[in-house]
């Protein structure tokens, strides 16, 4: 979609979907300061490395993760060195039912789906004894696979769906696994190796989402009690990491062996003393200028709307609803107007939504520039970081956390009303 | 109502008046857009204003699955939004969808309402938040109380109404309404009911107006179901105005339309009032036709008790003509028992002065009296002038026959007076003849010359035929 011209195009152009193609990046993409810039680290990292490194990549919701993991995979890895695989796990398997053991069977598949898609020449015996082994541990046969080729589905891409939507399948996996997931592992690299010798390119997997695990203990099975798993492949690997487990004190030791652990910053709106960022109150405006006419809004309005929001998803939000309220009110532009009535709606609704014990924590956070759990039983601040109703940042001096800018002149209100209580 | 809530009701009406635009706007495109509405009443409410509005396919969420399995099933979809209504209480399963999958909701290529609740919006902000991050908007539609769902009733047809004042405050809301609301679509409504408003309190050049505002707006739109429904508006008003050829014209340019685009609702009223203009013309036989075409076609329909109820009614009368009593009062049973039920009082009272006219043809005049009497009480109370001077024409009738003609002058001045008054010449001209009528039989020849040369300067057709012979009689002597 190109920039828009008018506020309906404005309103469908502000989206919070990632970047995925290269039209996509091409008319929207916004380059990231240079300390921002992670990926391109990733890359070089990649490209010379002998080794075949994994690496954890962290960034809080709303942080642009899966858009900058598509611009690595789509356009800082050279094709004519690299096969690249970037999947979701959100698109192959249950979240909600997530195991170490599917993820690998699932991986593996994928391997071998890229490699079949690719055409690349693979040996008939390690076929056929991978595509053997896979069926086995998945229970399927012969005829099911003959049945569903009439389909247009191939080896790979039916089981994978097998896997993802059957509890069933997914249980006869895990069982077949339980004791043999490394025989899964062993034939995986012997893929990877056959798929490299063929293609005389380097396999990279790239897994997003795997921060979307929704159930802390698989996230906690998955990254801490099965991470020396994550290290086996015979390839590159990115594993997208949750944040909230790295508050984990365990996670310094796991951090240590991968090879790298990169973590992508989030553009703060104000630095922590409350001083605005040019440079980032740049970024947010270049993100609006690609994405729109900036004479369909006033000058004004746009710097109003970036720094109450200071978060991308926050932004984007605004500018919708301001557009489609502008729109309504047959006016050409978004005005300050607009901004400060959708800007209220927001903080109205968090308003009600919030309790009292987190408008407390809110306003400790807020006043220390840190969020901190009393102790493993108060999970106060993690609900607040994961609602991203406070956010964490980092600079120089380290990391730092404040409140969603949005509630901050809801603050003011709460402290009033707690103290009217006391 | 006090006007404080009337203020609350319009603020209702730009949430609603937004979320069409946005759906509109948002055609053929994914998108997420939550409303927050507590009632269960309210978002039906809500639903079927979109539904004259949209195609709209209406989904009961049970759990996260579901919530899946749909949006990656990847067919064709006929519907234009999606509405999905969450439960009561947020299950963890539909919130890790609605997390999880929430991209899906923008590949579907349709846009999705989603329903919830204050306590699930909670959730939704705490544990569903990158679902909330990805959401296109949100509206909270408050119904606190029953003033509320006047907002929402304001926006769907049919207009009922439950006396003179509610009419009134509803005139007044919808011109203001009209002055908030931007979205064509709505405007389209708010137009077309102030037609109707201002058709009930007798004020038909204004109904024209209102009608033909409406119609610029269908053909600007290009909504041929919207043309549909400005055309027979136009018939009804023409009329009401007397002018039977131009009213038929516009109605059957409305059958025409919806036979063409097989806009169901549209074919049964075009036929219904095509026949009560046939009523007018006095083609009883050709009305019949046509109410019966009608009938045939609603009968299939679950939602049509109101045109059920004016069609029984209308056949009723039809009988009723060609004095078959105990079918008549068949019909009229039948139309009453609806009526009652769906609660539509002008139904009701049409009823009534149907049954007062079968009494008043077999003589019965104190039970005929009594029907015309409690028309003519519903009537005022509901402030409709022209039922009001129906019911005192009717009276006056009545009065007439039994020979007491003071009484009956009396009553067809008052009906004079509101038929003047709201424009309807149609019953002017013929209440002109009847109060002509009295004065003959009380012997004043030319005050009866005098009312029937007025009426012959406005009477058409049939009347002016039976006008003209009066006055060629009389003037023999």
């Amino acid at each position: 979609m190109p920039r828009a011209k008018n506020l309906v195009e404005v309103y469908n152009n502000f989206v919070v979907e990632p970047l995925k193609t290269e039209e996509e990046f091409k008319e929207f993409y916004v380059e990231r300061s240079k300390e921002a810039q992670i990926v391109e680290e990733i890359r070089d990292r990649i490209e010379n490395s002998i080794r075949k490194e994994k690496y954890l990549f962290l960034g809080f919701r709303g942080s642009g993760k899966s858009t900058e993991l598509n611009k690595l995979s789509l356009k800082l890895l050279n094709k004519n060195r690299f096969i690249i695989i970037k999947y979701s796990v959100r698109d192959i398997l249950d979240v909600n039912d997530f195991d170490v053991r599917d993820f690998f069977a699932s991986m593996a598949l994928k391997i071998y789906e890229t490699a079949e898609e690719m055409e690349i020449e693979i040996m008939k015996d390690l076929k056929r004894d991978f595509k053997k082994f896979m069926m086995k541990i998945t229970r399927v046969e012969e005829r099911e696979i003959k049945e569903t080729k009439g389909f247009g589905l191939t080896f790979s891409k039916f089981l994978i769906l097998k896997i993802g939507r059957e509890a069933e399948t997914r249980k006869y996996v895990r069982k077949e696994l339980r004791t043999r997931i490394s025989e899964l592992i062993q034939r995986q690299n012997i893929l990877i190796e056959e798929i490299e010798n063929e293609s005389d390119k380097r396999v990279v997997v790239i897994i997003d989402d795997l921060d979307k695990l929704t159930r802390g203990e698989q996230a906690d099975e998955f990254f801490y009690k099965n991470y020396s798993l994550l290290l086996k492949p015979n390839c590159f690997v990115i594993y997208t990491f949750p944040v909230p487990l790295a508050f984990n004190p365990f996670f310094e030791n796991v951090r240590q062996s991968f090879d790298g652990c990169f973590i992508l910053p989030q553009h703060p709106i104000k630095d922590r003393k409350g001083n605005i960022i040019k440079e980032n109150l740049k970024f947010y405006k270049r993100v609006a200028e690609k994405r729109m006419d900036l004479s369909l809004i006033d000058e004004d309005a746009l710097e109003e709307a970036i720094i109450s929001t200071g978060k991308l998803g926050e932004f984007i939000s605004i500018i919708r609803d301001s557009a489609i309220k502008a729109y309504r009110n047959k006016k050409t532009k978004i005005t300050s107007e607009e901004i400060r009535e959708s800007l209220e709606k927001l903080r109205r609704i968090y308003d009600r939504t919030i309790t009292e014990e987190h408008k407390k924590r809110l306003i400790e956070i807020h006043e220390r520039k840190e969020a901190r759990d009393r102790d493993i039983s108060d999970t106060i601040t993690r609900e607040l970081l994961f609602s991203l109703t406070a956010v964490e940042y980092e600079d120089k001096e380290g990391r730092w956390c404040d409140v969603n800018p949005i509630l901050l002149p809801l603050l003011k209100r709460w402290k009033k009303e707690m103290k009217r209580k006391f | 109502m006090e006007k404080r809530n009337e203020k609350k009701i319009l603020k209702s009406i730009e949430e609603i008046d937004t979320i069409v635009t946005e759906l509109e706007i948002s055609k053929g495109r994914g998108n997420i857009i939550l409303c927050v509405v507590n009632s269960i009443l309210y978002r039906e409410k809500i639903i079927n204003l979109l539904r004259s509005h949209f195609n709209v396919e209406v989904i009961k969420i049970k759990n996260g699955n579901q919530i899946i399995e749909i949006l990656k099933n990847e067919i064709e979809r006929d519907a234009d939004v999606l509405v999905w209504l969450t439960p009561e209480e947020p299950k963890k399963d539909i919130l890790n969808a609605l997390n999880n999958f929430r991209e899906l909701f923008y590949r579907i290529r349709v846009p999705s309402l989603i329903f919830i609740n204050y306590a699930f919006l909670e959730k939704i902000i705490k544990e569903a938040p990158d679902f909330w991050r990805y959401r296109g908007n949100i509206y909270e539609i408050e119904f606190r109380d029953e003033v509320s769902s006047y907002a929402l009733e304001i926006l769907t047809a049919p207009l009922t109404y439950e006396s003179k004042e509610d009419l009134l405050r509803r005139k007044r809301i919808h011109e203001e309404m009209l002055k908030k609301v931007k979205n064509e679509r709505l405007k389209f409504d708010i137009l077309n009911q102030l037609g109707i408003i201002y058709d009930y309190l007798g004020n038909s050049d204004k109904a024209l107006e209102f009608f033909n505002e409406a119609l610029k707006i269908a053909e600007k739109l290009d909504e041929k179901s919207y043309i549909v429904i400005c055309y027979i508006n136009l018939g009804y008003i023409y009329k009401v105005k007397g002018n039977l050829n131009k009213a038929l014209r516009y109605t059957e340019k409305a059958l025409n339309l919806s036979m063409k685009i097989d806009y169901l609702d549209g074919i049964i009223t075009s036929l219904l009032n095509i026949g009560v203009i046939y009523m007018e013309k006095r083609n009883f036989k050709k009305a019949l036709d046509f109410f019966e075409k009608a009938l045939k076609l609603t009968k299939d329909l679950e939602d049509s008790k109101d045109i059920l109820a004016m069609l029984y009614v209308n056949i009723g009368n039809v009988y009723n003509k060609f004095e078959k009593v105990d079918k008549a009062l068949e019909y009229y049973e039948k139309a009453l028992k609806i009526s009652r039920k769906i609660k539509n009082k002008e139904v009701i009272a049409v009823v009534y002065i149907g049954i007062g006219n079968i009494y008043f043809n077999m003589g019965a005049f104190k039970k005929s009296l009594y029907y015309y009497r409690k028309a003519l009480k519903i009537n005022k109370e509901l402030g409709r002038k022209r039922g009001i001077a129906i019911s005192y024409l009717n009276i006056g009738n009545l009065y007439f026959v039994k020979g007491d003609l003071s009484k009956a002058l009396e009553y067809y001045k008052k009906a004079l007076n509101i038929f003047k008054s709201i424009g309807d010449k149609l019953n002017f001209v013929k209440t002109l003849v009847s109060i002509g009528n009295v004065y003959l039989e009380k012997g004043d020849e030319n005050k009866a010359l005098k009312h029937y040369l007025e009426a012959k300067k406005l009477a058409k057709g049939k009347l002016l035929r039976k006008v003209e012979e009066r006055i060629k009689e009389l003037k023999k002597f």
